[in-house]
């Protein structure tokens, strides 16, 4: 489609339009971010997992002394509320495997929003362009 | 006559927010489809038949056999299919009937336009 060919009115709506698309994609990329962050830092969690003593918090300010029997077992949730037991490298490779996937839902937002940043120009500046050709015309 | 398309113009937007009502239960239904997706990817990965699978009920996570959550989550996708085609078909619907109302009020429209001539 041609900006050029579409009247001020036009522009000006499809510009809110892509407006808010974009703020849609940009609050989906920050969501897409923000769980790959949780799972780096399971991963993390996962990378120095022995056996040795810890304090486990009963609740925010009491902890007991415990001590991991079993450091080669995790559980992971894999969703809609199902835990899976996991070997430690089991559990590292799903939040790789996660990540992974994260990863490139946020390649392909992120161009969507690329995309839309570009048209979005391009909408303002033939708006801005036909609001002044009005301009000069009636004056 | 103009009250006539007052009451017809009522009508349509009645129909356009049931339409968003129903786009917005079928996003959601996508959504939740999405991610029983995922769960039952994960559970197909699984080599081992007797991993321990449990489920998160309440507070507690409750031990579940791997064959009896792979069952569930199919149900459940079986369901969400069932429920995502039902709800396009009534969005469908309701925008034919929109479509009805948006012609009827032009033509109502209109007339009122060939009288005031």
């Amino acid at each position: 489609m041609d900006a050029e060919t579409l009247s001020p009115q036009q522009l000006h709506a499809i510009k809110g339009q892509l407006e808010e698309e974009l703020e849609k994609l940009t609050t989906s990329f920050a969501q897409l971010r923000h769980a790959r962050t949780k799972y780096m830092a399971s991963r993390t969690a996962l990378e120095d997992l022995e056996a040795r003593d810890v304090l486990v918090p009963l609740t925010a300010s009491v902890y007991v002394p415990g001590r991991l029997i079993e450091p080669n077992k995790v559980m992971v949730e894999i969703g809609t509320g199902y835990f899976v037991e996991k070997t430690r490298d089991g559990g590292k490779e799903f939040c790789e495997r996660k990540m992974k996937m994260l990863r490139e839902n946020m390649d392909k937002v992120s161009n969507y929003i690329n995309q839309r940043r570009k048209t979005l120009d391009l909408v303002v500046q033939t708006l801005q362009k036909k609001i002044k050709e009005q301009q000069a015309g009636t004056n | 006559m103009a009250e006539e398309i007052e009451k017809e113009l009522a009508d349509l937007r009645k129909i356009q927010k049931e339409v968003g009502k129903l786009e917005s239960m079928r996003q959601d239904y996508i959504l939740k489809k999405h991610e029983n997706d995922m769960v039952k990817e994960e559970f197909d990965q699984l080599q081992d038949e007797e991993s321990k699978v449990y489920k998160l009920i309440g507070p507690a996570l409750i031990s579940q056999s791997l064959s009896e959550a792979k069952n569930t989550v199919d149900k459940r996708l079986e369901f969400i299919t069932k429920e995502i085609t039902r709800l396009e078909k009534l969005k469908e619907d309701f925008l034919k009937k929109a479509e009805e109302k948006q012609t009827k009020i032009m033509q109502l429209q209109k007339s009122i336009a060939a009288r005031g001539k």
